[in-house]
């Protein structure tokens, strides 16, 4: 029984809280009536309820978030995030380096700790996180790829792409021949012109930080920002370097950070540092590789600083070795010019004259080519087609002259590098076909990706995805080239996969990668086109764009299109891609918010925290732009997908649904997203699963946009019993997108509705198409005949998992019955039926318990559900008409009458969709 | 269809989990020692989920959060809760159970030194301050059940269970009107107590 003096306090507080803050006072000093201390009490409550703001409101769960306790040291098998430690591969100044698997993906990576002492900066920590994340943003062939920074449990670490092959360190060791050496060069030089393009400097480039690929010897550069990071640290130790033997500076017992050989001067210095800084390390790395020592030769690290502030140059390359090119010497030299004011200004510059040098000595190396070299065998060949991407590179710069008018938005902005991106591209795909044309022996790239571009400001990620998705559409409307849908590409906006690992996991020959950076009120959009089979760079280019009246250049751009690529706009395609474009920016954001959103949705109750943030994505676009038609259908897709998955006992939704697909077709008739949303809406209970209309909608949808097919149109065929066309249908989905999971998992689903796992799946591959799920290998077992096996998975998984799905159940019943126990088959099967909620899938169960009464021989039962399962979206005529589950039924007049009906209906599908 | 939309496989609900919470309801207190993880480590997978969607500009509701957590780690309807309430004042119970002992360790941490806290930004600051509270609501809030068991399960559910007023009203069955006055009280409450 509570307390009266509490019960008496609460009520006092209340009604003064209920009163105007003036009012209070008078009210306590009346309540209280002499009582000092109750007066006293309720003052420092009211006092309290003031102060309270946002004291505990919200939950403490969100401290769970702090839960990174324990700064523990990982041993191999120790799960880190996703990723199982494999073994130790070094260490360095920055921490531990180790080998691990990443168990998501299934790829391994080098997981990089960065030590505790280092991570206590915080300033130092975040200089770093922006860096490296500006560096993981690079994506260049020949820098190291970071999937990922992150902390877990206090572990802060570094994923990234594990390199297979040896450092440049370990490769000077045997000697480098100069055609190598320059080529190694080149492709540095390339990684720092991507860096300093976009104000990075690496600071730290020394042959440790570089590494060889083995399989291809493609060159990588190591740990960009990371330098940064150890830079104070660095200086700090060059000030009191002391006779150390080994020229090497040491942070701690025995962990080496750097050398100081490949310090400019500057930087030895102590001074400010920038871009001119890397070109002088890869001056020295140059001269190394060359004459297999350092410019500057001494016995201290004292005696190696004096050398390179020292005034006099390096000794030229020519007292060490023979035949160095004149022009190689005059390079090097003006890499270690001492004055940075007098070396060369940009790695750019560096870059074209290694390259013009390496040209000229292209002779040399074709007759080098003619001799295979067991040691790098690849080198030459990559060297030729990186000139002929260079020149290729340059004519498509010169077609593109500067665009300037008035300002406007940033998503105008996109649109003009959208279409010529798309220019870029074709030009690529036209001259291709030429050179193919010309060279049988030039791979064909018959497929593209398009990765959503990276951005540099972590706001403007919608643009990037946005553009990728316009370029992809654009360019899939040609149909010069595949191009994978949007739907397989959204993934790697999240996910920081290299480029060319995300081209060979989709299958595509080529892929085009890019990055986005807002510069002031101007857009900078880079793009780089590569070869996914060994990385070459096909076409890049960079565009710096003002704002612009987005209808007025369209047009100018467009007819620039047709004019000079030969690729014919369609007027209404033009339409389409005005409607991605609203005239509000922050419409268009909210909406590619809502479809990288959509994208991560889930099945089943607990996806409705991700609906909901989906869901308002939408509605925002919508609330900016009522008349933005995409949203709309977007949404429509939302609410149908609830209806369908999430809260299927929730009529509501599919109203919902309804009136947003109903907007979006009327104010844009020629969106495939809204005839995609129709086409899962019509297929539910609540519209009478109008399984012929669903096809017809996602037909149009497929003519109206080749990058918005559905995997549901296979699925649908296979329900209705048009077999050869549904797996026509998968077939041709999977070669646009061939990495999305339900079309994959088709040849099982197909050979599911057809009850017969011998139509699709061979028995050695049968793990492969359960993708998982062992009822599904229960099922197969039990279709194949296997009941033993059947019978055992079947009581494992009851034994191991008591919440049952009740598809488990139902294939118990099924067995029982097949081994003849019919009375308790049809028992749990009526006890399970009613169980089943209405669903989507539902009409499989229906279709199990018709299985069940035929095998007992119930033929009444048996074709009741029958019926029900054909018009809950499943009328499979050539199942019901072959399954021998139901050969025990066959001759009833039930029967005769049910299959005579289902003939009909399926000779008209077939007319209508398999003509 | 079945299989046609493959379902991502990371929801299954972990049927260990059903069983030591009932186990841990109906008094056994050992199973706690092994729930502690599994549902601690869950919780430590959907935070920073959660922290990285925060930082993509995203903004999930908390209760819906934890919510995902229990429904991902209980398969909630197929075992038979006395009620409601039965269920969600464990789950609220056990999530104050290891964000108190995991703040205390901290704490013990912090005062010992032999750890640096890095805030990775804004959020994670915010809720590192709200971490160091936790232990202090905890305590006061015994007091607080000595006095009023309604108003404690109220901030349990709230503050530890992250139910919102009308989820809160729901389990307990009183209305939201109640629940919102005795929430504020309890609110003034305890904060007096923790600065008195």
């Amino acid at each position: 029984m509570p307390d009266p003096q509490w019960e008496n306090l609460k009520e006092m507080f209340h009604a003064a809280l209920a009163l105007p803050p003036d009012q209070r006072a008078a009210y306590l000093d009346d309540a209280s009536s002499g009582d000092a201390s109750l007066r006293q009490a309720l003052e420092s409550l009211l006092k309290s309820h003031e102060e309270t703001n946002n004291f505990i409101d919200a939950p403490a769960y969100q401290a769970a978030a702090e839960m990174l306790a324990g700064d523990r040291e990982v041993k191999p098998d120790q799960q880190v995030a996703h990723y199982r430690i494999v073994s130790m591969i070094g260490e360095g100044g920055m921490g531990r380096v180790y080998l691990a698997e990443d168990t998501k993906l299934h790829r391994r990576v080098a997981l990089k700790f960065l030590s505790g002492t280092l991570t206590q900066d915080h300033d130092r920590l975040l200089r770093f996180e922006q860096e490296a994340r500006a560096a993981s943003a690079l994506n260049h062939p020949n820098i190291l790829t970071i999937y990922e920074i992150s902390e877990v449990e206090s572990h802060r670490f570094i994923a990234a792409e594990l390199i297979e092959g040896e450092t440049l360190r370990e490769r000077m060791q045997r000697g480098i021949a100069l055609g190598d050496a320059l080529d190694m060069a080149i492709q540095i030089a390339s990684a720092l012109v991507a860096a300093h393009r976009v104000s990075i400097v690496h600071r730290d480039i020394k042959p440790e930080n570089i590494m060889i690929r083995r399989d291809d010897g493609l060159v990588k550069v190591l740990d960009f920002g990371l330098a940064k990071m150890s830079e104070s640290a660095a200086a700090d130790v060059v000030r009191k370097v002391d006779d150390d033997e080994h020229a090497r500076l040491k942070t701690g017992p025995g962990v080496v950070l750097g050398t100081v050989a490949y310090m400019s001067p500057e930087q030895a210095r102590g001074g400010a540092v920038d871009a001119r800084t890397d070109v002088w390390s890869l001056g020295v790395i140059l001269y190394e590789m060359i004459v297999g020592h350092s410019p500057f030769i001494a016995s201290s690290s004292n005696e190696i600083i004096s050398a390179i502030l020292d005034k006099s140059p390096a000794p030229p390359l020519s007292r060490f070795t023979r035949d160095v090119p004149e022009r190689l010497e005059e390079i090097v030299a003006k890499a270690l010019t001492k004055r940075k004011e007098d070396r060369y200004q940009t790695s750019q510059d560096l870059l074209i004259d290694l390259r013009r040098l390496r040209q000229s000595l292209t002779v040399v190396a074709s007759v080098e080519e003619s001799k295979p070299n067991e040691d790098a065998p690849s080198r030459t060949r990559r060297s030729v087609p990186a000139i002929a991407a260079a020149t290729r590179a340059a004519n498509a710069e010169s077609l593109f002259s500067p665009i300037r008018a008035n300002k406007r938005s940033v998503v105008t902005i996109a649109l003009i590098a959208v279409l010529i991106m798309v220019s870029g591209v074709a030009i690529y795909a036209w001259r291709f076909k030429h050179i193919a044309a010309a060279s049988a022996a030039a791979p064909q790239i018959k497929s593209l990706a398009v990765l959503p571009l990276k951005s540099l400001d972590s706001d403007q990620n919608y643009l990037g995805v946005g553009i990728a998705d316009a370029v992809i559409t654009k360019i899939s409307q040609t149909g010069q080239l595949t191009v994978r849908p949007t739907s397989a590409v959204l993934k790697y906006v999240k996910e920081d996969t290299d480029s060319l690992t995300a081209a060979r996991q989709l299958s595509a020959d080529a892929v085009l990668e890019g990055t986005v950076q807002r510069v002031g009120d101007r857009l900078r959009v880079t793009v780089n086109l590569l070869r996914t089979n060994d990385g070459t760079s096909l076409y890049t280019d960079s565009f710096d764009l003002a704002t612009v009246d987005v209808f007025a250049i369209q047009d100018k751009v467009a007819q620039q299109v047709e004019s000079r690529l030969r690729v014919t706009v369609d007027t209404s395609e033009q339409a389409r891609l005005y409607d991605k474009y609203p005239t509000d920016p922050r419409a268009y954001e909210a909406y590619i918010r809502g479809v990288t959103s959509l994208d991560e949705r889930g099945y089943d109750k607990t996806a409705m925290p991700q609906m909901s943030e989906t869901i308002n994505f939408f509605k925002k676009a919508i609330e900016i732009d009522p008349k933005y038609a995409l949203p709309h259908a977007q949404l429509g897709m939302a609410y149908a997908w609830t209806e369908a998955f999430i809260r299927p006992d929730e009529p509501k939704w599919a109203d919902l649904a309804r009136a947003e697909i109903k907007q979006a077709n009327d104010l844009n008739p020629n969106l495939a997203e809204t005839h995609v949303a129709h086409a899962l809406l019509l297929w539910q209970a609540s519209e009478g699963y109008q399984t012929a209309e669903a096809i017809r909608e996602l037909r149009l949808a497929k003519q109206l946009n080749h990058n918005v097919s559905s995997p549901d149109l296979p699925a649908l065929y296979g329900h209705i019993g048009l077999d050869e066309l549904a797996v026509r249908e998968a077939k041709g989905a999977l070669e646009i997108n061939p990495t999305n999971p339900p079309l994959k998992a088709m040849p099982f689903v197909l050979a599911y509705l057809r009850a017969d796992p011998d139509g699709y799946i061979p028995d050695d591959r049968i793990n492969d198409a359960i993708s998982g799920d062992d009822i599904n290998l229960g099922w197969y077992y039990m279709r194949k005949g296997r009941l033993d096996e059947a019978q055992k998975l079947i009581d494992e998984r009851l034994r191991k998992n008591p919440p049952t799905p009740e598809y488990l159940l139902v294939l118990q019943a099924q067995l029982r019955a097949l081994k003849g126990d019919f009375a308790t088959a049809e028992a749990s099967i009526v006890s399970l039926m009613q169980k089943i909620p209405i669903s989507e899938d539902r009409h499989h169960y229906t279709y199990d318990a018709a299985c069940i009464y035929a095998l007992a021989g119930n033929s009444s039962e048996a074709v009741k559900w029958l019926k029900e399962t054909a018009a809950t979206g499943f009328p499979n005529y050539p199942l019901f008409a072959r399954d021998h589950f139901l050969d025990r039924i066959r001759n009833s007049p039930e029967f005769v009458h049910f299959i005579a009906e289902q003939k009909e209906q399926w000779e008209r599908y077939r007319q209508e969709f398999d003509n | 269809m079945r299989k046609a939309r493959t379902k991502p496989l990371m929801v299954i609900p972990n049927a260990q989990v059903t069983v030591l919470l009932r186990q841990w309801s109906e008094g056994d207190e050992s199973a706690l020692e092994q729930l502690t993880p599994l549902v601690y480590d869950e919780l430590h997978r959907l935070a920073h989920q959660h922290m990285r969607r925060e930082s993509a500009g995203h903004v999930l509701q908390t209760s819906a959060l934890i919510n995902e957590a229990y429904l991902r780690l209980v398969d909630q309807p197929r075992i038979q809760w006395e009620s409601r309430t039965h269920f969600f004042g464990i789950a609220a119970r056990l999530m104050r159970r290891i964000l108190v002992d995991d703040a205390r360790k901290r704490n013990a941490a912090k005062r010992g030194g032999s750890m640096m806290q890095v805030p990775l930004d804004q959020v994670e600051n915010l809720v590192q301050n709200q971490a160091a509270n936790v232990v202090a609501v905890d305590e006061a809030l015994q007091k607080l059940e000595a006095i009023d068991v309604r108003q404690s399960q109220i901030v349990e559910l709230r503050f530890f269970g992250g139910l919102s007023i009308e989820e809160t009203a729901n389990v307990l069955k009183v209305s939201p009107g109640t629940v919102m006055r005795d929430w504020t009280f309890a609110r003034a409450w305890l904060r007096n107590q923790m600065t008195s």
